[in-house]
């Protein structure tokens, strides 16, 4: 008995082949491109702060208030300076990493711990269950900005309580969406042939329930990496944020806030950096979710007709 | 040895309480002797599935007794229960939902393994990997792939080689030919024939489509709302049924022969099945059956011998190889 | 002149790694009080012929390429949007294979076949509701004053079936399109629906086109039988020929491969290998890697659907000989 539909091509090529289809699909959607562009930028910015490549962030007078666009002087001051001189080229790509790392180890907690304890509610469901249900509930209970000024106020706005706080109120989200997506996993025929076998809970849930829930908690994740920077902009311009002189785009709109008249790049660059990195953020995991499900893929890689 | 490998003996699957459980599975006894092929026919809603599911343990037994190999099924846990689980193995009905997507063929075959670690050493799980693939029809090759790179078919040749993967003693197979196309269906079927007599593995076959069960099976029971209303060995039933849900199953099936058409005497049963929360008094059939009586209302008759076919056991009381319609 | 004429149809759909060609030159026709049999397994192509004709294709990724549909002399691809969607529901219907989710939950059973009447502008002598009723007295549904405020979910499979065909049939349509009407269905309520379909077959002269992969089904109720694979056409014949002295390959396995209730052969005979490929089909004949006649030529030239017989033909370079 020969089957020919299997006989496909070997692995090797089909890698080949799956990468070109990726960059293809890539193509399909030209907003994807722009936002990959600009995420790679972002990406080189922190690289290039960690790096120390920077050179010069001291105070200079002959600076001050230097307004943009002046492609006469040194690369570092075309996007103009601010009221100590201090290039603003340069704060932006220091601040960089602060933020997208807030924003990245902030997702990571909740996108871990809401997923396991989405993921232990919905297999086991019961008592336990019902338990973590409610504590997402009472945490989707307070508006996020609320819980966060009044912990940071109480705690002392630290990177570290910053991190904590919005953790702690984003993880709700993903606690329904695993616990949802588990209870529809759990039901597959290939868990019941997993437990047939003699697997237990772990085996299953390691095996079988955390590999299937991983894609949708992933576009979760991207989507709330948006979501997270906008509030620590947000906090940090209400002054319960980062504290000078650490810096972040949020602390630097803030920052810029008293100069709109007159400086008015000292604001608008940095919240532009947001908005940018979020649109980007939103942009990928939109098209991240495309590739995910075959079924869609013909938005993405058109033919001529 | 003379003692069947599985006995079941008035095993109960009720779901929900209170005054009205739906009774799945309703004091239901059989036996399948080893290297027996036991067919299970009924229509959605009689009850096989959740009979399958009971004896498999997916789901707790409310009463009677299923006996393994000499250990007890519904009360087996722990070690004990792990160890029976070698012994009894499945392949389901649907092929794209009983392979986890994400997983290659070569974990998905080994999944048995890891969870019974002395079964087959790490080291040699490639090699038997291989030799089942090929035992299923398969190749050496198709382990590093995924299962959505396969057909209906193939797939389930995969969930065939995955339930040998322990050597169990009894198989049970829950509709596995009735999503795949026709001509694959005679391949699987064969298949499953074979390693049966390589192995000399007993087979539970569920199935809904009467020929399939004809040429899988020794012997053959017919489930009706929860309770076994006939069974016998193949010849008997489907040569001289005499319980009128059986003639009336055997009579639906449509003969590919078109010669037939308009001269066949098609039983074509009225109404719809009852709810098994709230079955009929005395015999459950009656409201659908051209031959209830009132006896038929006040007594739920038993599984017995009532008509000269060899070991035809048939629960009415009014059973009678002429159909009389 | 045929009633409905389907000639050298072309679909195909848009994929990742490139064009599946769903159908590929499909030609048949249908007469008045015919029935008509779409006989293949999954990949074939039958279920997207029902969608090309009713314009259900969805596009994108598909889109008929190329070929003509004909309906009672109209040309249907050369229709307009609007004037394509009054035909099919009206004189051309479709009943789907899956019951429960060709019909709307959320509203009562009696509404969803008057809709049929309302969306056409029909109005029946005696009004639309009785029409109703009398449908679904006709198909055998007890009570259906009661029944029609029902809705879905309180009806059985086999019910819902047969209130599907209901709603296909309220309107008199000239062509009834079946796609797999019994798969989903166990074998007695199977019997109903096809005695149903007998029935209304009986009572009108409308053509139907019968989708299915059961040979049963197509031996109760079929005139002529069109055998396809792989998107193609490859076997026409009347049924009566076709079950006795079938000429290409494909119908011969097809036929040897069925279990049997009334006969007791110890092993199946089984078509090798598996469906092929969309995406990679073999040159020339499709069904040649499985075929025991296949020679050199049939992996040159695809083979014409040619005339094998009076009223009957067979797309094969080597054809099995006349019983």
């Amino acid at each position: 008995m020969t089957d020919t539909s299997a006989e496909l091509l070997p692995t090797r090529e089909r890698r080949s082949r799956r990468i070109l289809w990726l960059l293809r699909a890539l193509a399909g959607d030209p907003m994807a491109v722009a936002a990959a562009i600009w995420l790679l930028i972002v990406v080189l910015a922190i690289l290039t702060d960690s790096l120390s490549l920077l050179g010069d962030n001291r105070i200079s007078l002959k600076a001050r208030n230097l307004p943009p666009f002046d492609f006469g002087q040194s690369w570092t001051l075309w996007l103009g300076a601010d009221a100590l001189g201090r290039p603003l080229l340069v704060r932006l790509i220091q601040a960089t990493s602060t933020t997208i790392g807030i924003a990245v180890v902030t997702v990571l907690t909740s996108l871990i711990g809401g997923t396991l304890l989405g993921v232990i509610a919905g297999y086991f469901g019961g008592v336990v269950g019902n338990v973590i249900m409610r504590i997402c509930d009472i945490i989707l209970g307070f508006p996020t900005l609320l819980v966060a000024l009044f912990g940071l106020y109480l705690f002392g706005p630290s990177v570290g309580n910053l991190v904590i706080v919005l953790a702690i109120t984003r993880m709700p989200a993903y606690i329904r969406v695993a616990r949802a997506e588990t209870l529809e996993v759990r039901e597959r025929l290939f868990v019941d042939a997993a437990r047939v076998f003699g697997g237990g809970p772990t085996w299953i849930l390691r095996t079988h329930i955390l590999p299937s829930v991983a894609p949708t908690m992933l576009t979760l994740a991207s989507v709330n990496l948006a979501m997270v920077m906008l509030f620590e902009s947000g906090l940090s311009y209400l002054g319960l944020g980062i504290q000078p002189p650490s810096v972040s785009w949020g602390l630097m709109v803030a920052q810029g806030q008293g100069y709109l008249s007159s400086a008015w790049w000292l604001g608008f660059f940095p919240g532009l950096a947001v908005m940018l990195t979020t649109m980007s953020f939103n942009l990928l995991a939109n098209w991240f979710r495309i590739v995910n499900d075959p079924s869609q893929h013909w938005r993405l890689v058109k033919r001529r007709r | 040895m003379n003692q069947p490998l599985l006995k079941v003996e008035h095993l109960s699957r009720h779901f929900g309480s209170g005054a009205t459980p739906v009774r799945a599975v309703d004091d239901v006894s059989f036996e399948i002797a080893r290297g027996e092929t036991l067919g299970l026919v009924g229509e959605s809603g009689c009850g096989k599935t959740s009979l399958v599911r009971t004896l498999l343990k997916l789901g707790p037994a409310t009463s009677g007794s299923a006996v393994l190999d000499g250990v007890e099924i519904t009360k087996a846990s722990g070690r004990e229960l792990h160890e029976l689980r070698r012994k009894m193995q499945v392949v389901f009905q649907d092929p794209y939902q009983s392979l986890n997507p994400r997983l290659r063929v070569d974990r998905l075959i080994s999944e048995p393994w890891a969870l019974h670690p002395g079964a087959v050493p790490k080291a040699r799980w490639r090699e038997e990997t291989v030799k089942l693939l090929e035992s299923v029809g398969l190749r050496a090759e198709h382990a590093d792939r995924y299962p959505s790179e396969f057909s209906g078919g193939q797939r389930q040749r995969l969930g065939i080689a995955r339930a040998l993967t322990l050597n169990p003693t009894l198989l049970v197979c829950d509709e596995p030919v009735s999503a795949l196309d026709v001509s694959v269906q005679a391949q699987v079927v064969n298949l499953l024939a074979r390693l049966r007599r390589e192995r000399n593995l007993a087979m539970l076959f569920v199935a809904h489509d009467l020929a399939v069960v004809r040429h899988v099976s020794d012997r053959v029971m017919v489930m009706y709302l929860g309770k076994i209303i006939e069974t016998g060995p193949k010849q008997s039933i489907f040569s001289a049924p005499a319980h009128p849900y059986t003639q009336a199953l055997m009579s639906a099936v449509p003969t590919p022969d078109p010669r037939l058409r308009g001269h066949r005497k098609r039983i074509v049963l009225e109404g719809d099945l009852p709810s098994p929360a709230n079955p009929p008094s005395g015999c459950r059939f009656r409201t659908r059956c051209w031959k209830a009586t009132s006896i038929c209302a006040e007594q739920e008759p038993g599984l017995t011998a009532r008509t000269a076919a060899p070991g035809l056991l048939t629960a009415c009381h009014h059973a009678n190889a002429e159909t009389g319609r | 002149m045929a009633l409905l004429e389907v000639k050298d149809l072309q679909v195909s759909f848009d994929t990742a790694s490139g064009p599946i060609f769903a159908l590929n030159g499909v030609s048949f026709s249908l007469e008045r009080g015919e029935v008509l049999a779409l006989l293949g397994e999954s990949g074939s192509g039958k279920s997207v012929t029902a969608s090309a004709i009713m314009d259900l294709v969805p596009n994108p990724p598909g889109a008929i390429d190329r070929g003509s549909i004909r309906f009672d002399g109209t040309e249907l691809l050369k229709l307009s949007r609007t004037e394509r969607r009054d035909l099919c529901g009206s004189r051309i219907a479709l009943i789907f294979q899956d019951a429960l989710a060709a019909l709307n939950p959320v509203y009562p059973v009696g509404w969803q076949i008057a809709e049929m009447y309302r969306i056409h502008g029909r109005n029946p002598a005696g009004g639309v509701e009785k029409a109703v009723i009398d449908l679904l007295t006709a198909i055998g549904i007890p009570d259906p004053e009661r029944r029609a405020r029902q809705y879905p979910h309180e009806f059985s499979g086999g019910m819902r079936q047969r209130i599907m065909i209901a709603m296909a049939v309220a309107l008199e349509p000239d062509v009834i399109i079946a796609d797999e009407p019994t798969t989903a269905l166990d074998v007695t309520i199977q019997a109903q629906v096809v005695d149903l379909l007998a029935t209304i077959r009986k009572r009108s002269d409308a053509g139907m086109i019968f989708i299915t992969h059961d040979l049963g089904v197509v031996a109760e109720l079929a005139d002529r039988v069109a055998v396809m694979y792989a998107g193609r056409i490859v076997e026409t014949a009347n049924v009566f020929e076709l079950f006795e002295d079938a000429r290409h390959p494909y119908s011969v396995g097809l036929l040897g491969s069925q279990p049997r209730l009334d006969t007791d052969e110890d092993e199946l005979v089984p078509i090798p290998g598996s469906a092929p490929n969309p995406l990679a089909l073999p040159s020339g004949c499709a069904f040649r890697t499985r075929c025991p006649r296949a020679e050199g030529l049939c992996a040159e030239v695809v083979p014409p659907l040619e005339t094998v017989g009076p009223g009957r033909q067979a797309a094969c370079h080597f054809p099995v000989s006349p019983a």
